[in-house]
């Protein structure tokens, strides 16, 4: 699976770091799943991503699963589509 | 264990299901499916439970590729005739996903190696023809506590059902007690038998094997489901365990060492 990014400073306390910059869904949601399988309730997974499908498909994906609860969705950079998803586990 | 972006992706339309995800998919690749006969009801098992990505798949048979076998043996090739069907089979399953380890017995199953072939397994699937070797199947399942899935077919029709010896649910002698002579003309190569229905059993057996090692949904326990293709009927037959069977009731024995499998020592597949 992929590395979780070390790139890109977390702006969330104690998160979990997932870059997935390059995949497509569903891949998006599956590296995601993943991810998130790997933390404790509660914990924050920080997904950057540039795939603006999954802007709507992993939040909704992951509420119909029932494991995380989307908390918010940050411009990246302000030049490139690229985005920072913060999820919580459920 | 981690899975590779490769695995990742290989799997990605089953990770991304609410029942298996990444934890289901490792159980999947660390489990040991042991599979009895390798034609029609075995081909459709082990083809989906190889690409499901099952780590080890052991496949049992003695047999030889016949030309009469291809119509609804879908493992083997025009090429195969007259090959081992474990070696065709282990072509076949191997060039389809390398993750899945394929241990081969080209023998047959019988009272005195049932056991050792079977112990290590997390689930056996039986796919022979004879219902020799299915008793053989239920009793040495039961004594080693491993659940099973026994499936049967002919013309149109089909029948399976799965057994969990550590839940005491109804066992194949439980249903059919201790036939082990069956009148010849009932076999496929009397009746004959459409190739989809081992198919679709084979399938449904391999079915139970995933939902077994994931813990997910219902397994066909305490019931036989009845399958008629030609008039669309998918059936259920509730049973009940018998307490007085010979292989899981209450005072029963270990059967295999002592038990009449019909000469079974010189028994097809």
């Amino acid at each position: 699976m992929l590395a979780m990014s070390s790139i890109d400073k977390p702006s969330y306390k104690e998160s979990t770091q997932l870059d997935i910059r390059g995949k497509v869904c569903p891949l998006t949601f599956v590296y995601t799943k993943l991810a998130l399988e790997e933390l404790e309730t509660g914990r924050i997974l920080e997904v950057f991503l540039d795939f603006p499908a999954a802007l709507k498909n992993i939040p909704e994906s992951c509420r119909r699963q029932n494991i995380a609860e989307l908390l918010e969705i940050k411009k990246h950079h302000s030049d490139k589509p690229e985005w920072i998803m913060i999820l919580k586990k459920l | 264990m981690d899975l590779s972006d490769e695995q990742i992706n290989r799997y990605s339309r089953q990770i991304v299901l609410k029942e298996v995800g990444g934890i289901g998919q490792n159980k999947l690749l660390d489990s040991k499916i042991s599979l009895i006969g390798l034609g029609a009801l075995g081909s459709s098992a082990a083809y989906y439970l190889a690409a499901a990505g099952v780590g080890t798949l052991q496949i049992i048979d003695f047999d030889t590729v016949e030309l009469s076998n291809l119509h609804r043996q879908i493992l083997h090739f025009t090429k195969d005739i007259n090959s081992k069907k474990t070696s065709s089979a282990a072509d076949k399953l191997n060039s389809l996903n390398p993750d899945c380890t394929i241990e081969i017995v080209n023998d047959h199953i019988t009272p005195k190696n049932s056991k050792a072939l079977l112990k290590d397994s997390n689930f056996v699937i039986e796919g022979s023809d004879n219902i020799q070797t299915k008793m053989l199947i239920n009793d040495t399942c039961i004594s080693l506590k491993i659940p099973f899935t026994i499936a049967g077919v002919l013309r149109f029709h089909g029948q399976i059902m799965t057994v969990v010896p550590e839940k005491k649910t109804s066992c194949y002698r439980c249903v059919f007690g201790d036939i082990t002579e069956v009148d010849s003309s009932m076999s496929c190569s009397q009746a004959g038998v459409i190739g989809f229905v081992p198919g679709v059993l084979g399938c449904l057996e391999a079915n139970e094997a995933l939902k077994y090692i994931l813990n997910i949904g219902d397994l066909l326990t305490n019931k036989i489901m009845y399958v008629d293709l030609l008039r669309n009927s998918f059936n259920f037959i509730e049973i009940h365990r018998d307490n007085k069977c010979i292989a899981c009731g209450d005072n029963a024995k270990d059967l295999v060492e002592e038990a009449n499998y019909g000469g079974l020592d010189a028994c097809d597949e």
